[in-house]
């Protein structure tokens, strides 16, 4: 085969070099002939302005490559299965003398960067797995696997893609860092960082029935009917629509609106500046209560419903039947509070009899 | 400095009485001008509540405005106050805290709270 300008070649033969390139067919010209440029020098291609049966190659060789690269969490499982039934009959394989590949799979499944090496991350997930699932050492073989280590990997790996199943955004987060080298160390440490933030995993499960539970409960002495469940997203939007900055629900949990069939007694804390007796931001009373009945203080309630001043007063607030309201967990708010209190408002109505009823404790 | 004094539904300005539906709750004087918010104090009821119900008056006993001319839209304010740089906010009962230019009767920031 000879060489031939990009240019002279058929319409569809240029959008098969394209799709070989994952590149879009009006791709501008500059970045399609910057990117030939730089496989020539990838795959050592002479340089020059032609098509040759060379770059061919090279664009096939990159095209597979990167196919290897999306089927490659799907291949993991296999590998692993496969060792296992390979070690049963060799009783143990030392990691080194694996295929790259199947060094790769255990490194996924022990959550360390996947680069085929005996490293000291991967060296120290081995020495953590045979310590946290008691598996004992070979003699003269620290790093070799048996069948009681390649069932711990599997197990990790199990966990391991489950967790990322119920976690796409924080797993792809970590991807991201591990294939650009980042390094496991600072994704550790951005993992432990994010789940002292937010619940992970089952923690998070557990979190959001907590919240749920509180609400059905919140709900429980109330009369109501034609209960709909929103987004904490909807309400959200709705007061940001009103000029509240900062989102008064917690995100990613379900909130409620709801029609009261009786009055309901709830109540309201304000500061008297920026926020006064007559409101639309309500609670019940037995959530500034404490255990022996006292009130919280000023500082609890900021805290539990994310206030931004410290409340000084407590309003009875008195919601007629009819009202629409919404209900839901206060988001947390940097600065003003951690949140969690169950909160209602009144959907903007105009309408509740507000009346002082006492000062809150500091 | 106006001289004014107020009581019950009754503001008095430079000898001027004005009489208000509703009995005056607070008033603030700022720019030449002395605004006053009414309420129905008799009740906690919102919807026994005087609407559109800040009123600003010259030293004439004049109403020049109510709020709404400067909001563009009802609503019922449970507060007024001056801030440090003497702009008027008012309250009103969704939770917005308009900050307002009396001078230039313009709205010239707000943010609600809950």
């Amino acid at each position: 085969m000879g060489e031939i300008s990009y240019w002279e070649l058929s319409s569809s033969q240029q959008a098969l070099i394209l799709k070989g390139l994952r590149m879009p067919e009006d791709v501008a010209p500059e970045l399609l002939l910057n990117r030939l440029d730089a496989l020539r020098l990838k795959y050592n291609v002479e340089e020059d302005n032609y098509i040759d049966n060379y770059l061919i190659r090279a664009i096939i060789e990159e095209d597979l490559e990167r196919q290897a690269v999306e089927t490659w969490k799907l291949r993991i499982p296999l590998y692993l299965e496969n060792l296992k039934s390979r070690i049963q009959s060799n009783s143990y394989i030392d990691f080194i003398n694996l295929s790259i590949e199947e060094r790769k799979a255990i490194q996924y499944a022990l959550n360390v960067r996947q680069n085929g090496d005996l490293d000291e991350y991967t060296m120290n997930r081995l020495d953590a797995i045979k310590l946290s699932y008691n598996i004992p050492d070979i003699g003269g073989h620290l790093y070799a696997i048996n069948g009681a280590a390649i069932d711990a990997i599997i197990s990790e790996y199990e966990l391991r893609a489950a967790w990322e199943s119920d976690n796409e955004t924080l797993a792809a987060i970590i991807e991201f860092l591990v294939n650009n080298n980042i390094g496991e160390l600072f994704y550790s440490a951005v993992v432990l960082w994010a789940s002292s933030i937010i619940p992970i995993g089952a923690a998070y499960d557990a979190k959001v029935l907590q919240d749920i539970s509180k609400i059905e409960s919140g709900l429980s002495d109330i009369s109501f009917t034609g209960k709909i469940e929103k987004t904490a997203e909807d309400l959200n939007a709705f007061w940001k629509s009103k000029g509240y900055t900062n989102p008064p629900y917690k995100a990613d949990i379900p909130a409620y609106q709801i029609k009261l069939t009786n009055n309901y007694n709830f109540v309201r804390v304000y500061d008297g500046v920026h926020t006064q007796e007559a409101g639309q931001f309500i609670m019940k009373l037995e959530d500034i209560t404490n255990a022996d009945g006292s009130l919280m203080t000023a500082q609890q309630i900021k805290d539990k419903y994310a206030l931004e001043f410290l409340p000084k007063y407590v309003a009875d607030a008195d919601i007629p039947a009819n009202t629409i309201i919404n209900c839901g967990i206060a988001g947390r708010i940097d600065g003003w509070g951690s949140g969690g209190g169950l909160q209602f408002d009144l959907n903007s109505a105009y309408t509740g009899n507000f009346t002082f009823r006492c000062n809150l404790p500091n | 400095m106006i001289n004014y004094s107020f009581s019950g539904n009754v503001l008095t300005i430079n000898g001027k009485q004005i009489n208000f539906q509703e009995g005056i709750k607070n008033v603030v004087e700022v720019d030449s001008l002395v605004i006053v918010r009414i309420w129905n104090s008799s009740t906690g009821d919102i919807q026994k509540q005087p609407f559109n119900n800040v009123y600003a008056v010259d030293d004439n006993g004049n109403i020049v405005w109510n709020l709404k001319d400067i909001i563009g839209k009802d609503g019922l304010y449970t507060m007024i106050r001056l801030d440090e740089t003497n702009m008027l906010i008012a309250v009103e009962f969704i939770g917005m805290n308009y900050i307002i230019d009396v001078k230039n009767k313009q709205v010239v920031g707000g943010r609600a709270f809950k």
